[in-house]
Protein backbone atom coordinates (compact mmCIF):
# COMPACT_ATOMS: atom_id res chain seq x y z
CA UNK A 1 0.00 0.00 0.00
CA UNK A 2 3.10 2.50 0.89
CA UNK A 3 4.42 1.67 -2.49
CA UNK A 4 0.78 2.44 -4.35
CA UNK A 5 0.72 5.84 -2.78
CA UNK A 6 4.47 6.73 -3.05
CA UNK A 7 3.80 6.10 -6.86
CA UNK A 8 0.62 7.98 -6.84
CA UNK A 9 2.67 11.03 -5.50
CA UNK A 10 5.48 11.03 -8.37
CA UNK A 11 2.88 10.42 -10.60
CA UNK A 12 0.85 13.27 -9.67
CA UNK A 13 3.69 15.25 -9.11
CA UNK A 14 6.09 14.15 -12.70
CA UNK A 15 3.07 13.48 -15.13
CA UNK A 16 3.23 16.44 -16.72
CA UNK A 17 7.31 16.40 -17.23
CA UNK A 18 6.75 13.07 -18.59
CA UNK A 19 3.95 13.63 -20.86
CA UNK A 20 5.73 16.78 -22.34
CA UNK A 21 8.79 14.60 -23.42
CA UNK A 22 8.63 13.63 -27.42
CA UNK A 23 7.27 9.82 -27.97
CA UNK A 24 5.33 9.70 -24.89
CA UNK A 25 1.87 9.29 -24.97
CA UNK A 26 0.53 8.45 -20.98
CA UNK A 27 1.44 7.77 -17.70
CA UNK A 28 0.27 5.37 -15.22
CA UNK A 29 0.71 3.12 -12.30
CA UNK A 30 1.73 -0.37 -12.96
CA UNK A 31 3.49 -3.80 -12.15
CA UNK A 32 7.16 -3.48 -13.87
CA UNK A 33 7.82 -6.24 -16.59
CA UNK A 34 11.33 -7.58 -16.72
CA UNK A 35 11.35 -9.42 -20.11
CA UNK A 36 8.30 -10.53 -20.36
CA UNK A 37 7.67 -11.39 -17.16
CA UNK A 38 5.52 -9.16 -15.04
CA UNK A 39 6.68 -8.76 -11.50
CA UNK A 40 4.79 -7.42 -8.34
CA UNK A 41 6.99 -4.61 -7.94
CA UNK A 42 4.61 -1.18 -8.26
CA UNK A 43 6.11 1.12 -10.66
CA UNK A 44 5.24 4.15 -12.95
CA UNK A 45 4.67 3.09 -16.13
CA UNK A 46 5.31 5.55 -18.66
CA UNK A 47 3.49 4.60 -22.08
CA UNK A 48 5.80 5.48 -25.15
CA UNK A 49 4.77 5.03 -29.15
CA UNK A 50 7.74 3.66 -30.03
CA UNK A 51 10.70 2.20 -27.74
CA UNK A 52 14.01 4.26 -28.97
CA UNK A 53 17.81 3.13 -28.07
CA UNK A 54 19.31 5.11 -25.44
CA UNK A 55 21.78 6.32 -27.93
CA UNK A 56 18.99 7.32 -30.47
CA UNK A 57 17.55 9.93 -27.88
CA UNK A 58 18.51 13.19 -26.36
CA UNK A 59 18.99 13.34 -22.96
CA UNK A 60 16.05 15.67 -22.45
CA UNK A 61 13.70 12.47 -23.84
CA UNK A 62 14.77 9.84 -22.15
CA UNK A 63 12.46 8.71 -18.78
CA UNK A 64 14.66 7.76 -15.80
CA UNK A 65 15.05 4.95 -14.64
CA UNK A 66 13.16 6.28 -10.59
CA UNK A 67 11.69 9.02 -9.69
CA UNK A 68 11.66 10.10 -6.38
CA UNK A 69 12.93 6.48 -5.16
CA UNK A 70 9.75 5.39 -7.55
CA UNK A 71 11.15 2.97 -9.84
CA UNK A 72 10.06 3.28 -13.65
CA UNK A 73 8.94 1.47 -16.56
CA UNK A 74 8.76 2.34 -20.30
CA UNK A 75 5.72 0.24 -22.38
CA UNK A 76 5.40 0.47 -25.95
CA UNK A 77 1.67 1.11 -27.21
CA UNK A 78 2.01 2.91 -30.61
CA UNK A 79 -0.10 5.86 -31.01
CA UNK A 80 -3.34 5.65 -28.56
CA UNK A 81 -5.93 7.24 -30.99
CA UNK A 82 -9.54 7.13 -29.47
CA UNK A 83 -11.76 5.76 -31.84
CA UNK A 84 -15.06 7.31 -32.74
CA UNK A 85 -17.47 4.71 -32.78
CA UNK A 86 -18.37 3.92 -36.39
CA UNK A 87 -22.50 3.57 -36.45
CA UNK A 88 -21.91 7.58 -35.81
CA UNK A 89 -21.76 10.26 -38.46
CA UNK A 90 -18.41 10.75 -40.12
CA UNK A 91 -18.04 13.78 -42.38
CA UNK A 92 -15.79 13.07 -44.14
CA UNK A 93 -16.71 9.47 -44.12
CA UNK A 94 -13.92 6.99 -43.84
CA UNK A 95 -14.39 3.52 -45.03
CA UNK A 96 -15.50 0.96 -42.76
CA UNK A 97 -18.49 3.01 -40.90
CA UNK A 98 -21.96 2.67 -41.21
CA UNK A 99 -24.06 2.98 -44.52
CA UNK A 100 -27.43 2.28 -45.80
CA UNK A 101 -29.98 2.71 -48.76
CA UNK A 102 -32.86 4.90 -46.76
CA UNK A 103 -34.80 1.71 -46.55
CA UNK A 104 -32.57 -0.77 -45.52
CA UNK A 105 -31.11 -1.52 -42.18
CA UNK A 106 -27.20 -0.93 -42.22
CA UNK A 107 -24.33 -2.15 -43.73
CA UNK A 108 -20.59 -1.04 -43.96
CA UNK A 109 -19.12 1.53 -46.35
CA UNK A 110 -16.25 -0.47 -48.04
CA UNK A 111 -13.90 2.34 -49.69
CA UNK A 112 -14.22 4.18 -52.44
CA UNK A 113 -13.16 3.21 -56.34
CA UNK A 114 -13.36 5.19 -59.14
CA UNK A 115 -15.55 5.16 -62.14
CA UNK A 116 -13.11 3.59 -64.84
CA UNK A 117 -15.13 6.25 -67.58
CA UNK A 118 -15.77 9.94 -65.63
CA UNK A 119 -12.81 9.24 -62.78
CA UNK A 120 -15.71 10.09 -60.72
CA UNK A 121 -15.00 8.59 -56.81
CA UNK A 122 -17.62 6.45 -55.75
CA UNK A 123 -18.43 4.55 -52.62
CA UNK A 124 -18.25 0.94 -52.68
CA UNK A 125 -20.57 -1.71 -50.71
CA UNK A 126 -23.04 -4.35 -51.52
CA UNK A 127 -26.38 -4.12 -53.79
CA UNK A 128 -28.27 -4.93 -50.60
CA UNK A 129 -26.88 -2.36 -48.66
CA UNK A 130 -26.95 0.52 -50.93
CA UNK A 131 -29.45 -0.53 -53.35
CA UNK A 132 -32.06 -2.48 -51.77
CA UNK A 133 -31.37 -6.06 -52.47
CA UNK A 134 -32.82 -4.63 -56.64
CA UNK A 135 -35.98 -2.66 -55.11
CA UNK A 136 -34.46 0.77 -55.28
CA UNK A 137 -34.17 3.17 -58.20
CA UNK A 138 -30.95 4.87 -59.23
CA UNK A 139 -30.97 8.29 -57.51
CA UNK A 140 -32.21 7.10 -54.18
CA UNK A 141 -30.75 8.16 -50.85
CA UNK A 142 -27.58 6.50 -49.17
CA UNK A 143 -27.54 7.31 -45.80
CA UNK A 144 -23.88 7.62 -43.58
CA UNK A 145 -25.30 6.53 -40.75
CA UNK A 146 -27.47 4.05 -42.05
CA UNK A 147 -31.10 4.04 -40.68
CA UNK A 148 -31.00 1.80 -38.33
CA UNK A 149 -28.20 3.89 -36.53
CA UNK A 150 -30.30 6.76 -36.86
CA UNK A 151 -29.45 8.10 -40.64
CA UNK A 152 -32.14 9.99 -41.56
CA UNK A 153 -32.61 11.33 -45.28
CA UNK A 154 -33.04 14.83 -44.51
CA UNK A 155 -29.74 15.38 -42.28
CA UNK A 156 -27.71 12.89 -43.30
CA UNK A 157 -27.69 12.02 -46.76
CA UNK A 158 -23.89 11.19 -48.04
CA UNK A 159 -24.84 10.35 -51.46
CA UNK A 160 -27.43 8.81 -54.23
CA UNK A 161 -27.38 5.12 -55.72
CA UNK A 162 -25.23 5.24 -58.80
CA UNK A 163 -25.48 1.93 -59.94
CA UNK A 164 -25.44 -1.80 -59.01
CA UNK A 165 -25.54 -5.10 -59.93
CA UNK A 166 -28.60 -7.12 -59.83
CA UNK A 167 -28.91 -10.21 -58.24
CA UNK A 168 -30.70 -12.88 -59.58
CA UNK A 169 -33.15 -14.73 -56.89
CA UNK A 170 -33.59 -18.68 -56.91
CA UNK A 171 -37.68 -18.77 -56.89
CA UNK A 172 -38.63 -15.64 -59.11
CA UNK A 173 -42.01 -16.80 -60.39
CA UNK A 174 -41.52 -18.31 -63.31
CA UNK A 175 -42.30 -17.17 -67.13
CA UNK A 176 -42.45 -19.84 -68.94
CA UNK A 177 -46.37 -20.33 -70.31
CA UNK A 178 -45.93 -24.07 -70.93
CA UNK A 179 -44.93 -24.64 -67.25
CA UNK A 180 -47.73 -22.32 -66.04
CA UNK A 181 -50.07 -24.45 -67.96
CA UNK A 182 -48.44 -27.99 -67.23
CA UNK A 183 -49.04 -26.90 -63.40
CA UNK A 184 -52.40 -25.73 -64.32
CA UNK A 185 -53.16 -29.06 -65.50
CA UNK A 186 -51.48 -30.72 -62.35
CA UNK A 187 -53.42 -28.46 -60.04
CA UNK A 188 -56.93 -29.56 -61.96
CA UNK A 189 -55.86 -33.22 -61.54
CA UNK A 190 -54.48 -32.47 -58.28
CA UNK A 191 -58.16 -31.09 -56.99
CA UNK A 192 -59.61 -34.06 -59.05
CA UNK A 193 -58.31 -36.25 -56.83
CA UNK A 194 -58.69 -34.28 -53.89
CA UNK A 195 -54.61 -34.36 -52.96
CA UNK A 196 -53.61 -30.70 -50.99
CA UNK A 197 -50.66 -30.18 -52.97
CA UNK A 198 -50.90 -27.55 -55.56
CA UNK A 199 -48.19 -27.27 -58.11
CA UNK A 200 -46.80 -23.66 -57.95
CA UNK A 201 -44.18 -22.29 -60.76
CA UNK A 202 -40.92 -21.67 -59.51
CA UNK A 203 -38.06 -20.69 -61.86
CA UNK A 204 -35.77 -22.46 -59.54
CA UNK A 205 -32.56 -22.01 -61.89
CA UNK A 206 -29.82 -23.92 -61.50
CA UNK A 207 -27.32 -21.69 -63.33
CA UNK A 208 -28.46 -18.42 -61.91
CA UNK A 209 -25.10 -17.95 -61.54
CA UNK A 210 -23.86 -14.35 -59.70
CA UNK A 211 -20.87 -13.28 -58.79
CA UNK A 212 -21.16 -10.18 -56.90
CA UNK A 213 -23.25 -8.93 -54.15
CA UNK A 214 -22.28 -5.14 -55.10
CA UNK A 215 -23.29 -1.26 -55.95
CA UNK A 216 -21.74 1.96 -55.97
CA UNK A 217 -23.15 5.04 -54.39
CA UNK A 218 -22.15 8.80 -55.75
CA UNK A 219 -21.00 11.40 -52.89
CA UNK A 220 -23.06 14.57 -52.40
CA UNK A 221 -19.84 16.23 -52.20
CA UNK A 222 -16.66 14.57 -53.18
CA UNK A 223 -15.04 16.49 -49.85
CA UNK A 224 -17.57 14.07 -47.39
CA UNK A 225 -15.72 10.78 -48.47
CA UNK A 226 -12.36 9.92 -47.30
CA UNK A 227 -9.72 7.22 -48.68
CA UNK A 228 -8.81 6.19 -45.68
CA UNK A 229 -10.54 2.92 -44.21
CA UNK A 230 -10.85 2.90 -40.54
CA UNK A 231 -7.76 1.17 -38.82
CA UNK A 232 -6.17 -0.30 -42.21
CA UNK A 233 -5.41 2.79 -44.15
CA UNK A 234 -5.38 3.26 -47.89
CA UNK A 235 -5.75 0.24 -49.65
CA UNK A 236 -3.23 0.39 -53.30
CA UNK A 237 -4.63 -1.98 -55.59
CA UNK A 238 -5.74 -5.83 -55.45
CA UNK A 239 -4.19 -9.03 -54.09
CA UNK A 240 -5.61 -12.79 -55.89
CA UNK A 241 -7.01 -14.95 -53.05
CA UNK A 242 -5.38 -18.49 -52.04
CA UNK A 243 -5.99 -20.75 -49.51
CA UNK A 244 -4.62 -20.01 -46.48
CA UNK A 245 -4.17 -16.25 -47.03
CA UNK A 246 -4.30 -14.85 -43.92
CA UNK A 247 -6.99 -11.53 -43.93
CA UNK A 248 -8.95 -8.87 -42.85
CA UNK A 249 -11.61 -6.43 -42.53
CA UNK A 250 -13.15 -3.24 -40.97
CA UNK A 251 -16.42 -3.12 -40.55
CA UNK A 252 -19.47 -1.58 -38.73
CA UNK A 253 -20.10 -3.85 -36.61
CA UNK A 254 -17.41 -6.21 -35.55
CA UNK A 255 -14.73 -3.42 -36.45
CA UNK A 256 -11.36 -4.71 -37.34
CA UNK A 257 -11.31 -8.11 -37.64
CA UNK A 258 -8.81 -10.99 -39.43
CA UNK A 259 -9.24 -14.33 -40.61
CA UNK A 260 -8.02 -16.83 -43.37
CA UNK A 261 -8.98 -17.93 -46.60
CA UNK A 262 -10.45 -21.70 -45.78
CA UNK A 263 -12.29 -22.38 -49.01
CA UNK A 264 -12.02 -20.94 -52.98
CA UNK A 265 -14.41 -21.41 -55.83
CA UNK A 266 -17.36 -22.00 -53.98
CA UNK A 267 -20.87 -22.54 -54.68
CA UNK A 268 -22.65 -21.16 -52.49
CA UNK A 269 -26.55 -20.44 -51.42
CA UNK A 270 -27.43 -17.20 -49.31
CA UNK A 271 -30.70 -16.09 -47.51
CA UNK A 272 -32.03 -13.49 -48.48
CA UNK A 273 -34.66 -12.75 -45.65
CA UNK A 274 -37.60 -14.91 -47.38
CA UNK A 275 -35.49 -15.25 -50.52
CA UNK A 276 -32.56 -17.18 -51.81
CA UNK A 277 -29.85 -16.76 -54.33
CA UNK A 278 -27.31 -18.78 -55.55
CA UNK A 279 -23.45 -17.56 -56.20
CA UNK A 280 -20.59 -18.93 -57.94
CA UNK A 281 -16.43 -18.05 -57.16
CA UNK A 282 -17.03 -17.30 -54.16
CA UNK A 283 -14.44 -16.09 -51.17
CA UNK A 284 -15.16 -18.41 -47.95
CA UNK A 285 -12.97 -17.39 -44.63
CA UNK A 286 -13.50 -18.39 -41.14
CA UNK A 287 -15.83 -16.12 -39.36
CA UNK A 288 -15.21 -12.54 -39.28
CA UNK A 289 -18.14 -10.62 -39.06
CA UNK A 290 -21.76 -10.36 -37.70
CA UNK A 291 -24.69 -8.47 -39.31
CA UNK A 292 -23.86 -4.75 -39.97
CA UNK A 293 -20.55 -5.89 -41.74
CA UNK A 294 -22.11 -5.88 -45.39
CA UNK A 295 -20.18 -4.24 -47.71
CA UNK A 296 -16.79 -4.39 -45.92
CA UNK A 297 -13.80 -4.65 -47.74
CA UNK A 298 -11.12 -8.16 -47.36
CA UNK A 299 -7.80 -6.57 -47.63
CA UNK A 300 -5.08 -9.27 -47.49
CA UNK A 301 -3.46 -9.61 -43.41
CA UNK A 302 -0.23 -8.06 -44.45
CA UNK A 303 -0.33 -5.91 -47.43
CA UNK A 304 -2.75 -2.90 -48.56
CA UNK A 305 -4.31 -4.99 -51.64
CA UNK A 306 -8.05 -5.55 -51.40
CA UNK A 307 -8.90 -9.39 -51.75
CA UNK A 308 -12.90 -9.00 -51.64
CA UNK A 309 -15.77 -7.43 -50.68
CA UNK A 310 -18.02 -8.91 -47.94
CA UNK A 311 -21.60 -9.73 -48.20
CA UNK A 312 -23.02 -12.84 -45.98
CA UNK A 313 -22.20 -15.58 -43.56
CA UNK A 314 -23.02 -17.65 -40.56
CA UNK A 315 -21.87 -18.28 -37.05
CA UNK A 316 -18.61 -20.42 -38.64
CA UNK A 317 -17.45 -18.76 -41.80
CA UNK A 318 -17.56 -15.37 -44.20
CA UNK A 319 -18.44 -15.00 -47.41
CA UNK A 320 -17.03 -12.60 -50.06
CA UNK A 321 -17.30 -11.57 -53.54
CA UNK A 322 -13.69 -11.96 -55.19
CA UNK A 323 -12.71 -7.83 -55.65
CA UNK A 324 -11.56 -8.59 -59.08
CA UNK A 325 -15.55 -9.40 -60.28
CA UNK A 326 -16.61 -6.59 -58.51
CA UNK A 327 -14.64 -4.21 -60.08
CA UNK A 328 -15.18 -5.60 -63.36
CA UNK A 329 -19.07 -5.35 -62.86
CA UNK A 330 -19.42 -2.20 -62.01
CA UNK A 331 -16.75 -0.77 -64.21
CA UNK A 332 -14.58 1.12 -61.24
CA UNK A 333 -11.47 0.77 -60.24
CA UNK A 334 -9.70 1.21 -56.96
CA UNK B 1 -1.94 -18.65 -52.97
CA UNK B 2 0.07 -19.22 -49.61
CA UNK B 3 2.58 -21.47 -48.26
CA UNK B 4 1.72 -24.39 -45.38
CA UNK B 5 -0.19 -26.85 -48.44
CA UNK B 6 0.97 -30.41 -49.08
CA UNK B 7 3.58 -30.37 -51.47
CA UNK B 8 1.69 -31.51 -54.60
CA UNK B 9 -1.30 -28.92 -53.41
CA UNK B 10 -1.16 -27.43 -57.26
CA UNK B 11 -2.09 -30.74 -58.32
CA UNK B 12 -4.18 -31.50 -55.82
CA UNK B 13 -6.38 -28.02 -55.97
CA UNK B 14 -6.71 -28.80 -60.05
CA UNK B 15 -8.42 -31.97 -59.97
CA UNK B 16 -10.42 -30.93 -56.84
CA UNK B 17 -11.46 -28.21 -59.53
CA UNK B 18 -12.53 -30.42 -62.49
CA UNK B 19 -14.29 -33.19 -59.92
CA UNK B 20 -16.20 -29.63 -58.58
CA UNK B 21 -17.69 -28.76 -61.73
CA UNK B 22 -18.93 -32.10 -62.47
CA UNK B 23 -20.37 -32.58 -59.02
CA UNK B 24 -21.90 -29.04 -57.91
CA UNK B 25 -25.21 -29.22 -59.15
CA UNK B 26 -25.44 -32.84 -57.67
CA UNK B 27 -23.95 -31.73 -54.53
CA UNK B 28 -26.36 -29.02 -53.94
CA UNK B 29 -29.48 -31.26 -54.76
CA UNK B 30 -28.26 -33.02 -51.04
CA UNK B 31 -30.15 -31.98 -48.01
CA UNK B 32 -28.67 -30.16 -45.76
CA UNK B 33 -25.60 -28.69 -48.47
CA UNK B 34 -25.33 -25.17 -48.78
CA UNK B 35 -22.14 -24.96 -50.38
CA UNK B 36 -19.63 -26.58 -52.53
CA UNK B 37 -15.82 -25.50 -52.77
CA UNK B 38 -12.33 -26.43 -53.48
CA UNK B 39 -9.92 -25.72 -49.97
CA UNK B 40 -8.57 -27.29 -46.51
CA UNK B 41 -9.41 -30.16 -44.79
CA UNK B 42 -10.25 -29.03 -41.10
CA UNK B 43 -9.72 -31.42 -38.33
CA UNK B 44 -10.84 -30.14 -34.93
CA UNK B 45 -11.44 -26.73 -36.59
CA UNK B 46 -8.44 -26.46 -37.35
CA UNK B 47 -7.00 -26.71 -41.37
CA UNK B 48 -4.50 -28.81 -42.35
CA UNK B 49 -2.56 -28.92 -45.45
CA UNK B 50 -4.72 -30.96 -47.48
CA UNK B 51 -6.52 -29.36 -50.39
CA UNK B 52 -9.69 -31.27 -50.87
CA UNK B 53 -13.23 -31.02 -52.36
CA UNK B 54 -15.62 -29.18 -49.47
CA UNK B 55 -18.91 -29.75 -48.79
CA UNK B 56 -20.39 -27.11 -46.66
CA UNK B 57 -23.74 -28.34 -44.80
CA UNK B 58 -25.86 -26.44 -42.44
CA UNK B 59 -25.42 -28.98 -40.00
CA UNK B 60 -23.91 -32.47 -39.86
CA UNK B 61 -26.31 -35.45 -39.37
CA UNK B 62 -26.17 -39.12 -38.65
CA UNK B 63 -25.79 -40.93 -41.76
CA UNK B 64 -28.77 -43.27 -40.14
CA UNK B 65 -31.11 -40.31 -40.66
CA UNK B 66 -29.84 -39.58 -44.20
CA UNK B 67 -31.74 -41.06 -46.89
CA UNK B 68 -29.29 -42.55 -49.41
CA UNK B 69 -29.41 -40.00 -51.89
CA UNK B 70 -28.33 -36.92 -49.34
CA UNK B 71 -25.16 -38.98 -48.26
CA UNK B 72 -22.02 -37.19 -48.91
CA UNK B 73 -19.56 -39.74 -50.27
CA UNK B 74 -16.16 -39.50 -48.60
CA UNK B 75 -14.38 -38.93 -52.18
CA UNK B 76 -15.14 -38.47 -55.52
CA UNK B 77 -13.41 -39.93 -58.59
CA UNK B 78 -10.22 -39.92 -55.98
CA UNK B 79 -10.86 -36.52 -55.28
CA UNK B 80 -11.22 -36.68 -51.18
CA UNK B 81 -14.39 -34.97 -49.60
CA UNK B 82 -14.53 -32.93 -46.55
CA UNK B 83 -18.07 -32.27 -44.97
CA UNK B 84 -17.57 -28.88 -42.87
CA UNK B 85 -20.75 -27.30 -40.69
CA UNK B 86 -21.14 -23.87 -41.66
CA UNK B 87 -24.76 -22.98 -40.86
CA UNK B 88 -27.09 -21.53 -43.22
CA UNK B 89 -25.35 -18.40 -44.56
CA UNK B 90 -27.17 -15.14 -44.73
CA UNK B 91 -26.56 -11.81 -46.18
CA UNK B 92 -24.97 -9.38 -42.80
CA UNK B 93 -26.98 -6.31 -43.12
Amino acid sequence: MDDLVRVAQAKAAYQAVLLAKPNVVGVGTGYRTVGKRLTDQVCLVTLVRRKVPLAGLEVQALVPTEIDGVPTDVLEVGDLRIQKPRDLRWRPAPGGVSISHFRVTAGTFGCLVRDRRTGVRLILSNNHVLANSNQAVLGDAVLQPGALDGGSAEDDQLGRLERFIPIQFNDQPGECSVARSVAAVGNALARLVGSRHRLAVRRVDPQAANWVDAAVARPLQDAWVDEEILEIGRVIGTAAPGLGMPVRKSGRTTGLTRGEIQVLDTTVTIGYGDRQARFDGQIVTSAMSSPGDSGSLLVAGDRLAAVGLLFAGSEQATIHNPIAQVLEALEVSL
Amino acid sequence: MTAELEPNWVESYRRAQQVREQAVAGLLRKENVVGVGVGMRLRQGRRTKEVVLVVMVDRKVPLTDLRPADVIPSAIDGVPVDVQETGEFSIHT
